[in-house]
Protein backbone atom coordinates (compact mmCIF):
# COMPACT_ATOMS: atom_id res chain seq x y z
CA UNK A 1 0.00 0.00 0.00
CA UNK A 2 2.81 2.46 0.83
CA UNK A 3 4.45 1.34 -2.27
CA UNK A 4 1.62 2.55 -4.40
CA UNK A 5 1.12 5.89 -2.67
CA UNK A 6 4.36 6.25 -3.22
CA UNK A 7 4.67 5.64 -6.94
CA UNK A 8 1.17 7.33 -7.29
CA UNK A 9 2.78 10.27 -5.22
CA UNK A 10 6.08 10.52 -7.45
CA UNK A 11 3.93 10.66 -10.47
CA UNK A 12 1.31 13.20 -9.27
CA UNK A 13 5.30 15.51 -8.86
CA UNK A 14 6.25 14.45 -12.34
CA UNK A 15 3.59 16.19 -13.78
CA UNK A 16 5.30 19.68 -14.14
CA UNK A 17 1.94 21.16 -13.03
CA UNK A 18 1.98 20.12 -9.62
CA UNK A 19 5.16 22.18 -8.85
CA UNK A 20 4.09 25.26 -11.21
CA UNK A 21 0.80 25.14 -9.14
CA UNK A 22 2.49 25.21 -6.23
CA UNK A 23 4.83 27.72 -7.10
CA UNK A 24 2.27 30.01 -8.55
CA UNK A 25 -0.25 29.56 -5.55
CA UNK A 26 2.92 30.74 -3.36
CA UNK A 27 2.86 34.13 -5.16
CA UNK A 28 -0.68 34.35 -5.72
CA UNK A 29 -1.03 33.91 -1.56
CA UNK A 30 2.03 36.23 -1.52
CA UNK A 31 0.14 38.94 -3.41
CA UNK A 32 -2.95 38.59 -1.59
CA UNK A 33 -0.90 39.39 1.76
CA UNK A 34 0.41 42.14 -0.23
CA UNK A 35 -3.19 43.33 -1.20
CA UNK A 36 -5.01 42.55 2.52
CA UNK A 37 -2.31 44.79 4.37
CA UNK A 38 -2.86 47.45 2.06
CA UNK A 39 -6.60 47.49 2.77
CA UNK A 40 -6.19 47.52 6.44
CA UNK A 41 -9.93 45.77 6.95
CA UNK A 42 -11.06 42.50 6.28
CA UNK A 43 -14.79 41.95 4.72
CA UNK A 44 -16.33 38.68 6.02
CA UNK A 45 -19.36 39.80 3.06
CA UNK A 46 -20.54 42.88 1.84
CA UNK A 47 -21.61 43.65 5.13
CA UNK A 48 -19.40 42.66 7.91
CA UNK A 49 -16.01 44.18 8.41
CA UNK A 50 -13.16 43.56 10.96
CA UNK A 51 -9.59 45.81 11.30
CA UNK A 52 -7.10 43.57 10.10
CA UNK A 53 -4.72 42.40 13.05
CA UNK A 54 -2.06 39.67 13.53
CA UNK A 55 -4.45 37.28 14.85
CA UNK A 56 -7.37 37.32 12.13
CA UNK A 57 -5.12 37.83 9.19
CA UNK A 58 -4.99 34.29 8.20
CA UNK A 59 -8.37 33.79 8.33
CA UNK A 60 -8.87 36.55 5.54
CA UNK A 61 -6.05 35.45 3.51
CA UNK A 62 -7.38 32.17 3.27
CA UNK A 63 -10.97 33.77 2.00
CA UNK A 64 -8.96 35.33 -1.08
CA UNK A 65 -6.99 32.70 -2.20
CA UNK A 66 -9.88 30.03 -1.71
CA UNK A 67 -11.23 30.80 -5.07
CA UNK A 68 -8.12 29.88 -6.68
CA UNK A 69 -8.14 26.29 -4.34
CA UNK A 70 -11.44 25.57 -5.47
CA UNK A 71 -11.85 26.53 -8.59
CA UNK A 72 -8.35 25.71 -10.29
CA UNK A 73 -6.00 24.33 -8.04
CA UNK A 74 -8.34 21.83 -6.48
CA UNK A 75 -9.78 20.26 -9.79
CA UNK A 76 -6.66 20.76 -11.97
CA UNK A 77 -4.47 18.16 -9.63
CA UNK A 78 -7.44 16.08 -8.99
CA UNK A 79 -8.72 15.79 -12.95
CA UNK A 80 -5.57 14.76 -13.85
CA UNK A 81 -4.41 12.04 -10.92
CA UNK A 82 -7.90 10.54 -11.48
CA UNK A 83 -9.24 11.13 -14.96
CA UNK A 84 -6.01 11.82 -16.90
CA UNK A 85 -3.96 8.93 -16.03
CA UNK A 86 -7.18 6.80 -16.90
CA UNK A 87 -7.63 8.36 -20.10
CA UNK A 88 -4.40 8.81 -21.53
CA UNK A 89 -3.49 4.98 -20.75
CA UNK A 90 -0.88 6.32 -18.49
CA UNK A 91 -2.99 3.91 -15.57
CA UNK A 92 -2.02 0.93 -17.68
CA UNK A 93 1.99 0.99 -16.95
CA UNK A 94 0.78 0.73 -13.17
CA UNK A 95 -2.19 -1.91 -13.54
CA UNK A 96 0.62 -4.50 -15.28
CA UNK A 97 1.69 -5.33 -11.92
CA UNK A 98 -1.21 -7.10 -9.68
CA UNK A 99 -2.29 -4.16 -7.78
CA UNK A 100 -5.89 -4.07 -5.81
CA UNK A 101 -8.03 -1.41 -7.74
CA UNK A 102 -9.25 -0.45 -4.15
CA UNK A 103 -6.09 -0.34 -3.07
CA UNK A 104 -5.49 2.39 -5.83
CA UNK A 105 -8.41 4.27 -5.98
CA UNK A 106 -7.31 4.81 -1.98
CA UNK A 107 -3.45 5.99 -2.19
CA UNK A 108 -4.82 8.62 -4.92
CA UNK A 109 -7.41 9.64 -2.74
CA UNK A 110 -4.80 10.00 0.33
CA UNK A 111 -1.97 11.36 -1.98
CA UNK A 112 -4.36 14.45 -3.29
CA UNK A 113 -5.73 15.00 0.16
CA UNK A 114 -2.45 15.37 1.14
CA UNK A 115 -1.27 17.41 -1.83
CA UNK A 116 -4.23 19.81 -0.59
CA UNK A 117 -3.46 19.41 3.12
CA UNK A 118 0.14 20.84 1.57
CA UNK A 119 -1.82 23.52 -0.14
CA UNK A 120 -3.63 24.07 2.80
CA UNK A 121 -0.82 24.39 5.69
CA UNK A 122 1.34 26.75 3.35
CA UNK A 123 -1.32 28.87 3.27
CA UNK A 124 -1.73 28.76 7.26
CA UNK A 125 1.68 28.74 7.51
CA UNK A 126 2.25 31.89 5.18
CA UNK A 127 -0.63 33.93 6.90
CA UNK A 128 0.09 33.55 10.17
CA UNK A 129 3.72 34.25 9.72
CA UNK A 130 2.98 37.29 7.50
CA UNK A 131 0.33 38.55 10.23
CA UNK A 132 2.92 38.10 13.10
CA UNK A 133 5.42 40.43 11.02
CA UNK A 134 3.99 42.96 9.14
CA UNK A 135 0.26 43.76 10.84
CA UNK A 136 -0.18 45.28 14.52
CA UNK A 137 -1.27 43.19 17.50
CA UNK A 138 -4.37 43.47 18.89
CA UNK A 139 -5.36 42.13 22.65
CA UNK A 140 -9.19 40.90 21.46
CA UNK A 141 -10.30 40.06 18.46
CA UNK A 142 -13.99 39.79 17.54
CA UNK A 143 -14.89 37.52 13.91
CA UNK A 144 -17.78 37.38 12.77
CA UNK A 145 -20.17 37.33 15.33
CA UNK A 146 -19.45 40.95 17.52
CA UNK A 147 -20.29 38.79 20.86
CA UNK A 148 -17.49 36.77 21.01
CA UNK A 149 -14.26 38.42 21.84
CA UNK A 150 -10.89 36.32 21.44
CA UNK A 151 -8.06 36.29 22.96
CA UNK A 152 -4.60 35.81 21.13
CA UNK A 153 -4.45 32.25 21.82
CA UNK A 154 -8.38 31.79 21.19
CA UNK A 155 -7.77 33.74 17.88
CA UNK A 156 -4.95 31.35 16.66
CA UNK A 157 -7.30 28.33 17.64
CA UNK A 158 -10.19 29.79 15.81
CA UNK A 159 -8.30 30.39 12.53
CA UNK A 160 -6.76 26.83 12.76
CA UNK A 161 -10.61 25.42 13.01
CA UNK A 162 -11.75 27.60 10.39
CA UNK A 163 -8.74 26.54 8.41
CA UNK A 164 -9.99 22.84 9.40
CA UNK A 165 -13.09 22.94 8.21
CA UNK A 166 -12.01 24.44 4.76
CA UNK A 167 -9.97 21.25 4.40
CA UNK A 168 -13.14 19.27 5.29
CA UNK A 169 -14.53 20.94 2.24
CA UNK A 170 -11.84 20.24 0.33
CA UNK A 171 -12.03 16.68 1.23
CA UNK A 172 -15.38 16.57 -0.03
CA UNK A 173 -14.57 18.28 -2.99
CA UNK A 174 -12.02 15.79 -3.87
CA UNK A 175 -14.67 12.88 -3.23
CA UNK A 176 -17.20 14.38 -5.51
CA UNK A 177 -14.51 15.36 -8.54
CA UNK A 178 -13.36 12.25 -8.02
CA UNK A 179 -16.68 10.41 -8.83
CA UNK A 180 -16.85 13.26 -11.55
CA UNK A 181 -13.94 11.98 -13.00
CA UNK A 182 -14.71 8.42 -12.78
CA UNK A 183 -18.32 8.96 -15.15
CA UNK A 184 -17.06 11.11 -17.45
CA UNK A 185 -14.58 10.13 -20.75
CA UNK A 186 -12.24 13.66 -20.20
CA UNK A 187 -10.77 16.08 -18.63
CA UNK A 188 -12.37 19.02 -20.02
CA UNK A 189 -15.26 17.69 -19.31
CA UNK A 190 -14.72 16.36 -15.85
CA UNK A 191 -13.17 20.32 -15.32
CA UNK A 192 -16.30 21.88 -16.60
CA UNK A 193 -18.33 19.29 -15.08
CA UNK A 194 -17.05 19.90 -11.48
CA UNK A 195 -17.80 23.88 -11.97
CA UNK A 196 -21.34 23.72 -12.65
CA UNK A 197 -21.80 21.10 -9.77
CA UNK A 198 -20.51 23.65 -7.54
CA UNK A 199 -22.41 26.33 -9.03
CA UNK A 200 -25.60 24.18 -9.59
CA UNK A 201 -25.44 23.06 -6.06
CA UNK A 202 -26.43 26.51 -5.47
CA UNK A 203 -29.61 26.32 -7.18
CA UNK A 204 -30.68 22.89 -5.71
CA UNK A 205 -29.88 23.88 -2.01
CA UNK A 206 -28.59 26.49 -0.10
CA UNK A 207 -27.30 23.73 2.13
CA UNK A 208 -24.75 22.16 -0.40
CA UNK A 209 -23.51 25.95 -0.85
CA UNK A 210 -20.64 25.13 0.54
CA UNK A 211 -19.35 23.45 -2.39
CA UNK A 212 -18.73 27.22 -4.10
CA UNK A 213 -18.82 29.39 -1.11
CA UNK A 214 -16.26 27.70 1.37
CA UNK A 215 -15.53 30.38 3.16
CA UNK A 216 -18.45 31.92 3.65
CA UNK A 217 -19.91 28.81 4.89
CA UNK A 218 -16.65 28.35 7.40
CA UNK A 219 -17.06 32.18 8.66
CA UNK A 220 -20.89 31.57 9.46
CA UNK A 221 -20.87 28.26 11.19
CA UNK A 222 -18.06 29.01 13.29
CA UNK A 223 -19.86 32.59 14.49
CA UNK A 224 -22.89 30.28 15.04
CA UNK A 225 -24.79 31.98 12.65
CA UNK A 226 -25.10 29.02 10.20
CA UNK A 227 -28.84 28.14 9.83
CA UNK A 228 -28.11 25.06 7.83
CA UNK A 229 -26.73 21.40 8.36
CA UNK A 230 -23.05 21.63 7.59
CA UNK A 231 -21.80 17.87 8.89
CA UNK A 232 -23.98 16.41 7.42
CA UNK A 233 -24.73 17.43 3.45
CA UNK A 234 -20.57 17.71 3.87
CA UNK A 235 -20.26 13.92 4.62
CA UNK A 236 -22.84 12.67 2.54
CA UNK A 237 -20.26 14.15 -0.43
CA UNK A 238 -17.41 12.83 1.13
CA UNK A 239 -18.68 9.53 2.05
CA UNK A 240 -21.11 9.04 -0.73
CA UNK A 241 -18.64 10.12 -3.55
CA UNK A 242 -16.03 7.84 -1.80
CA UNK A 243 -17.69 4.88 -1.86
CA UNK A 244 -19.48 5.07 -5.30
CA UNK A 245 -16.29 5.67 -6.79
CA UNK A 246 -14.91 2.78 -5.19
CA UNK A 247 -17.52 0.33 -6.58
CA UNK A 248 -17.14 1.88 -9.80
CA UNK A 249 -13.59 1.80 -10.03
CA UNK A 250 -13.44 -1.99 -9.14
CA UNK A 251 -16.26 -3.00 -11.14
CA UNK A 252 -13.79 -1.41 -14.60
CA UNK A 253 -12.33 -3.35 -17.60
CA UNK A 254 -9.12 -1.19 -16.51
CA UNK A 255 -6.47 -2.68 -18.93
CA UNK A 256 -8.49 -2.88 -21.80
CA UNK B 1 -8.57 31.71 -46.14
CA UNK B 2 -9.78 28.28 -47.32
CA UNK B 3 -12.70 27.79 -47.37
CA UNK B 4 -12.17 24.20 -47.30
CA UNK B 5 -10.94 23.86 -44.01
CA UNK B 6 -12.75 26.06 -42.16
CA UNK B 7 -15.82 23.85 -43.61
CA UNK B 8 -13.59 20.67 -41.64
CA UNK B 9 -13.01 22.51 -38.28
CA UNK B 10 -16.80 23.73 -38.42
CA UNK B 11 -17.89 19.99 -38.63
CA UNK B 12 -15.50 18.81 -36.18
CA UNK B 13 -16.46 21.45 -34.17
CA UNK B 14 -19.87 19.95 -34.31
CA UNK B 15 -18.65 15.91 -34.03
CA UNK B 16 -17.88 17.14 -30.39
CA UNK B 17 -20.90 16.58 -28.07
CA UNK B 18 -20.30 18.94 -25.79
CA UNK B 19 -21.28 21.86 -28.23
CA UNK B 20 -24.07 20.11 -28.37
CA UNK B 21 -24.38 19.70 -25.14
CA UNK B 22 -24.08 23.84 -24.77
CA UNK B 23 -26.35 24.30 -27.38
CA UNK B 24 -29.13 22.52 -25.91
CA UNK B 25 -27.99 24.03 -22.66
CA UNK B 26 -28.82 27.59 -23.41
CA UNK B 27 -32.89 26.85 -22.71
CA UNK B 28 -32.07 26.19 -18.85
CA UNK B 29 -29.82 28.61 -18.56
CA UNK B 30 -32.21 30.95 -20.04
CA UNK B 31 -35.07 29.56 -17.91
CA UNK B 32 -32.76 29.80 -14.82
CA UNK B 33 -32.19 33.63 -15.34
CA UNK B 34 -35.69 34.20 -15.76
CA UNK B 35 -36.29 32.63 -12.63
CA UNK B 36 -33.78 34.40 -10.44
CA UNK B 37 -34.88 37.88 -12.39
CA UNK B 38 -38.27 37.27 -11.25
CA UNK B 39 -37.30 36.84 -7.32
CA UNK B 40 -35.46 39.70 -8.05
CA UNK B 41 -38.01 41.83 -9.14
CA UNK B 42 -39.79 41.43 -5.75
CA UNK B 43 -37.47 43.06 -3.82
CA UNK B 44 -36.72 46.13 -6.01
CA UNK B 45 -39.01 49.10 -7.20
CA UNK B 46 -40.19 49.08 -10.22
CA UNK B 47 -38.78 52.25 -11.36
CA UNK B 48 -35.27 51.23 -10.92
CA UNK B 49 -33.20 50.10 -13.96
CA UNK B 50 -32.44 47.15 -12.48
CA UNK B 51 -35.92 46.05 -12.95
CA UNK B 52 -36.62 43.14 -15.48
CA UNK B 53 -39.15 43.74 -18.44
CA UNK B 54 -39.79 42.12 -20.92
CA UNK B 55 -38.25 44.20 -23.24
CA UNK B 56 -35.17 44.25 -21.12
CA UNK B 57 -34.83 41.01 -19.91
CA UNK B 58 -32.40 39.91 -23.30
CA UNK B 59 -29.84 42.32 -22.07
CA UNK B 60 -30.30 41.36 -18.48
CA UNK B 61 -30.04 37.94 -18.84
CA UNK B 62 -26.75 38.60 -20.88
CA UNK B 63 -25.11 40.76 -18.25
CA UNK B 64 -26.00 37.68 -16.03
CA UNK B 65 -24.43 34.99 -17.93
CA UNK B 66 -21.76 36.48 -20.23
CA UNK B 67 -19.18 36.59 -17.91
CA UNK B 68 -19.20 33.21 -16.30
CA UNK B 69 -21.19 31.16 -18.92
CA UNK B 70 -20.24 32.54 -22.32
CA UNK B 71 -16.55 33.18 -21.51
CA UNK B 72 -15.97 29.07 -20.25
CA UNK B 73 -17.73 28.06 -23.03
CA UNK B 74 -15.16 30.14 -25.17
CA UNK B 75 -12.52 28.31 -23.41
CA UNK B 76 -13.67 24.89 -23.64
CA UNK B 77 -14.66 25.15 -27.15
CA UNK B 78 -10.60 26.85 -27.95
CA UNK B 79 -9.50 24.11 -25.50
CA UNK B 80 -11.14 21.40 -27.14
CA UNK B 81 -9.51 22.54 -30.63
CA UNK B 82 -6.43 22.86 -29.78
CA UNK B 83 -5.29 20.92 -26.79
CA UNK B 84 -7.41 18.13 -26.93
CA UNK B 85 -6.77 17.60 -30.78
CA UNK B 86 -2.91 18.29 -30.03
CA UNK B 87 -2.60 15.57 -27.04
CA UNK B 88 -4.91 12.95 -28.82
CA UNK B 89 -3.03 12.96 -31.78
CA UNK B 90 -5.90 14.05 -34.08
CA UNK B 91 -4.88 17.57 -34.97
CA UNK B 92 -1.90 15.26 -37.32
CA UNK B 93 -4.60 14.37 -39.25
CA UNK B 94 -5.68 17.83 -40.67
CA UNK B 95 -1.50 17.90 -40.75
CA UNK B 96 -0.74 15.76 -43.37
CA UNK B 97 -2.78 17.83 -45.34
CA UNK B 98 -1.12 20.55 -47.68
CA UNK B 99 -2.24 23.80 -45.81
CA UNK B 100 0.23 25.95 -43.36
CA UNK B 101 0.30 25.61 -39.70
CA UNK B 102 -1.07 29.40 -39.65
CA UNK B 103 -4.04 28.41 -42.00
CA UNK B 104 -5.23 25.88 -39.60
CA UNK B 105 -5.37 27.99 -36.94
CA UNK B 106 -7.15 31.05 -38.66
CA UNK B 107 -9.30 28.09 -39.58
CA UNK B 108 -9.89 26.82 -36.04
CA UNK B 109 -10.57 30.17 -34.89
CA UNK B 110 -12.83 31.15 -37.42
CA UNK B 111 -15.10 28.45 -36.88
CA UNK B 112 -15.27 29.28 -32.56
CA UNK B 113 -16.16 32.34 -33.72
CA UNK B 114 -18.86 30.91 -35.85
CA UNK B 115 -20.00 28.93 -33.09
CA UNK B 116 -19.89 31.47 -30.65
CA UNK B 117 -22.37 33.94 -33.06
CA UNK B 118 -24.44 30.99 -33.03
CA UNK B 119 -25.03 30.85 -29.78
CA UNK B 120 -25.11 34.53 -28.93
CA UNK B 121 -28.11 34.41 -31.73
CA UNK B 122 -29.62 31.36 -29.90
CA UNK B 123 -29.32 33.10 -26.54
CA UNK B 124 -30.62 36.36 -27.41
CA UNK B 125 -33.90 34.78 -29.97
CA UNK B 126 -34.63 32.63 -26.74
CA UNK B 127 -34.10 35.36 -23.89
CA UNK B 128 -36.62 37.38 -26.37
CA UNK B 129 -39.14 34.48 -26.03
CA UNK B 130 -38.69 34.06 -22.82
CA UNK B 131 -39.17 37.68 -21.66
CA UNK B 132 -42.56 38.20 -23.57
CA UNK B 133 -43.68 34.53 -21.90
CA UNK B 134 -42.18 35.55 -18.23
CA UNK B 135 -42.07 39.21 -17.96
CA UNK B 136 -44.69 41.98 -18.14
CA UNK B 137 -44.30 44.68 -20.79
CA UNK B 138 -43.68 48.16 -20.12
CA UNK B 139 -43.03 51.56 -22.33
CA UNK B 140 -40.63 52.81 -21.71
CA UNK B 141 -38.27 51.65 -19.26
CA UNK B 142 -35.39 52.75 -17.51
CA UNK B 143 -31.70 51.40 -18.43
CA UNK B 144 -28.16 51.87 -17.18
CA UNK B 145 -26.09 55.33 -17.29
CA UNK B 146 -29.48 56.87 -18.86
CA UNK B 147 -30.87 59.98 -17.84
CA UNK B 148 -34.02 59.35 -19.82
CA UNK B 149 -36.33 56.09 -19.95
CA UNK B 150 -35.96 54.55 -23.52
CA UNK B 151 -38.94 53.48 -25.54
CA UNK B 152 -39.50 49.69 -26.96
CA UNK B 153 -38.36 50.25 -30.14
CA UNK B 154 -35.25 52.15 -28.76
CA UNK B 155 -34.90 49.10 -26.90
CA UNK B 156 -34.54 46.76 -29.99
CA UNK B 157 -31.21 48.74 -31.30
CA UNK B 158 -29.74 49.04 -27.62
CA UNK B 159 -30.18 45.00 -27.29
CA UNK B 160 -28.42 44.54 -30.64
CA UNK B 161 -25.59 46.78 -29.85
CA UNK B 162 -25.02 45.13 -26.69
CA UNK B 163 -25.08 41.44 -27.71
CA UNK B 164 -22.59 42.98 -30.72
CA UNK B 165 -20.14 44.58 -27.92
CA UNK B 166 -20.56 41.29 -25.59
CA UNK B 167 -19.74 39.49 -28.85
CA UNK B 168 -16.48 41.33 -29.31
CA UNK B 169 -15.74 40.84 -25.64
CA UNK B 170 -15.70 36.85 -25.87
CA UNK B 171 -13.92 37.24 -28.80
CA UNK B 172 -11.04 39.53 -26.98
CA UNK B 173 -10.90 37.51 -24.53
CA UNK B 174 -11.08 34.13 -26.40
CA UNK B 175 -7.80 35.15 -27.98
CA UNK B 176 -6.10 34.98 -25.14
CA UNK B 177 -7.98 31.43 -24.24
CA UNK B 178 -6.83 30.94 -27.41
CA UNK B 179 -3.17 31.51 -26.33
CA UNK B 180 -3.63 29.34 -23.34
CA UNK B 181 -4.82 26.47 -25.44
CA UNK B 182 -1.99 26.42 -27.77
CA UNK B 183 1.11 27.28 -25.32
CA UNK B 184 -0.38 24.20 -22.77
CA UNK B 185 0.69 21.05 -22.94
CA UNK B 186 -2.41 19.50 -21.75
CA UNK B 187 -6.24 20.12 -21.37
CA UNK B 188 -6.24 20.56 -17.31
CA UNK B 189 -3.75 23.08 -18.18
CA UNK B 190 -5.01 25.16 -20.95
CA UNK B 191 -8.33 25.52 -18.61
CA UNK B 192 -6.37 26.05 -15.25
CA UNK B 193 -4.31 28.66 -16.84
CA UNK B 194 -7.82 30.45 -18.82
CA UNK B 195 -9.71 30.31 -15.62
CA UNK B 196 -6.86 31.71 -14.02
CA UNK B 197 -6.75 34.78 -16.32
CA UNK B 198 -10.40 35.26 -15.78
CA UNK B 199 -10.25 34.82 -11.95
CA UNK B 200 -6.77 37.60 -12.01
CA UNK B 201 -9.27 39.73 -14.03
CA UNK B 202 -12.46 39.77 -11.91
CA UNK B 203 -9.74 40.74 -9.24
CA UNK B 204 -7.68 43.56 -10.92
CA UNK B 205 -10.59 46.52 -10.61
CA UNK B 206 -10.85 45.74 -6.98
CA UNK B 207 -7.30 45.56 -6.57
CA UNK B 208 -6.67 48.71 -8.70
CA UNK B 209 -9.36 50.62 -7.36
CA UNK B 210 -8.22 49.64 -3.85
CA UNK B 211 -4.61 50.90 -4.28
CA UNK B 212 -6.07 54.23 -5.86
CA UNK B 213 -7.90 54.60 -2.96
CA UNK B 214 -5.35 53.82 -0.01
CA UNK B 215 -2.49 55.05 -1.85
CA UNK B 216 -3.84 58.25 -3.18
CA UNK B 217 -2.76 58.00 -6.36
CA UNK B 218 -5.29 59.43 -7.87
CA UNK B 219 -4.99 57.74 -11.27
CA UNK B 220 -8.25 57.64 -13.79
CA UNK B 221 -10.98 55.30 -12.87
CA UNK B 222 -10.55 54.51 -16.68
CA UNK B 223 -7.56 52.32 -16.04
CA UNK B 224 -10.12 49.55 -14.39
CA UNK B 225 -11.00 48.55 -17.86
CA UNK B 226 -7.85 47.19 -18.61
CA UNK B 227 -9.87 44.08 -17.16
CA UNK B 228 -11.64 42.47 -19.79
CA UNK B 229 -14.35 41.04 -17.41
CA UNK B 230 -14.73 44.62 -15.89
CA UNK B 231 -15.46 45.63 -19.40
CA UNK B 232 -18.03 43.03 -19.94
CA UNK B 233 -19.30 43.92 -16.41
CA UNK B 234 -19.88 47.12 -16.39
CA UNK B 235 -18.03 48.62 -19.38
CA UNK B 236 -20.78 47.79 -21.95
CA UNK B 237 -23.54 49.60 -20.10
CA UNK B 238 -21.14 52.53 -19.87
CA UNK B 239 -20.32 52.66 -23.45
CA UNK B 240 -23.68 52.52 -24.30
CA UNK B 241 -25.04 54.60 -21.78
CA UNK B 242 -26.77 58.39 -22.67
CA UNK B 243 -25.91 60.17 -19.07
CA UNK B 244 -24.53 63.44 -18.44
CA UNK B 245 -22.49 61.55 -15.32
CA UNK B 246 -20.67 58.94 -17.78
CA UNK B 247 -18.69 59.58 -20.27
CA UNK B 248 -19.43 57.20 -22.73
CA UNK B 249 -16.87 58.08 -25.26
CA UNK B 250 -13.54 57.60 -22.79
CA UNK B 251 -15.00 54.64 -21.87
CA UNK B 252 -15.49 53.73 -25.33
CA UNK B 253 -12.22 54.49 -26.45
CA UNK B 254 -10.60 52.75 -23.85
CA UNK B 255 -12.57 49.38 -24.30
CA UNK B 256 -11.78 49.60 -28.39
CA UNK B 257 -7.91 49.99 -27.06
CA UNK B 258 -7.78 47.09 -24.78
CA UNK B 259 -9.66 44.60 -26.26
CA UNK B 260 -7.57 45.64 -29.61
CA UNK B 261 -4.68 45.48 -27.59
CA UNK B 262 -5.78 41.87 -26.20
CA UNK B 263 -6.37 40.54 -29.50
CA UNK B 264 -3.15 41.74 -31.41
CA UNK B 265 -0.91 40.33 -28.85
CA UNK B 266 -2.71 36.98 -27.54
CA UNK B 267 -4.24 36.53 -31.24
CA UNK B 268 -0.99 37.22 -33.01
CA UNK B 269 1.37 35.87 -30.26
CA UNK B 270 -0.84 32.30 -30.35
CA UNK B 271 -0.04 32.44 -34.59
CA UNK B 272 2.90 32.61 -34.24
CA UNK B 273 3.75 30.12 -31.60
CA UNK B 274 1.64 27.70 -33.24
CA UNK B 275 3.19 28.18 -36.68
CA UNK B 276 6.79 28.38 -34.92
CA UNK B 277 6.37 25.10 -32.74
CA UNK B 278 7.19 21.36 -34.21
CA UNK B 279 5.10 19.59 -31.53
CA UNK B 280 2.38 19.32 -33.60
CA UNK B 281 3.14 15.69 -35.57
Amino acid sequence: MFAMMLSDWERMWKRKKTLFSMLIFVVIVGLDCLFLSMQKLGAFDNVSTAPLVSENFALFLLKEVSFFLVLIIGPMLIIDSMNGEYTSGQLRMVLIRPVSFAQLFLAKWMNLAAMLLLFTLVTFAIGEAFGYAFLPGADTVVFLNPEQQYGPAGAFFYCFQSYGLFYLILLAQLSLTGLICTLLPGVVLSYLWWIATAVGALYVSDSFGFLLMGMDTVFKWTAGMYHHPFYLPLLICLGMGFAVTMGIWQRRGWTK
Amino acid sequence: MNSGLFLSEWERMWKRKITWLFLFAMPAVVAATAKYYAGHNRVIPPASAEYTWAGNFPVMALIEQLIVVFNVMSLILLTLSVTEEYRSGQIRMVMLRSFTAGQLLRAKWLAHTAVMMLYFTVYLLLSAAAGLLFFETHDPMQLFYHDHPVSLKGMIGYTLMYYGLAFLTVLAIGSVFMAAAVISRTTTGAVGLGLGFLLCSLGFPLVYQLANRVGGLGLPAVVKYLSLTEIQYSGIAVMLGQAQAVSSGAASLAALLVGLGYAVIFGVGSLLVFSKSDRWM
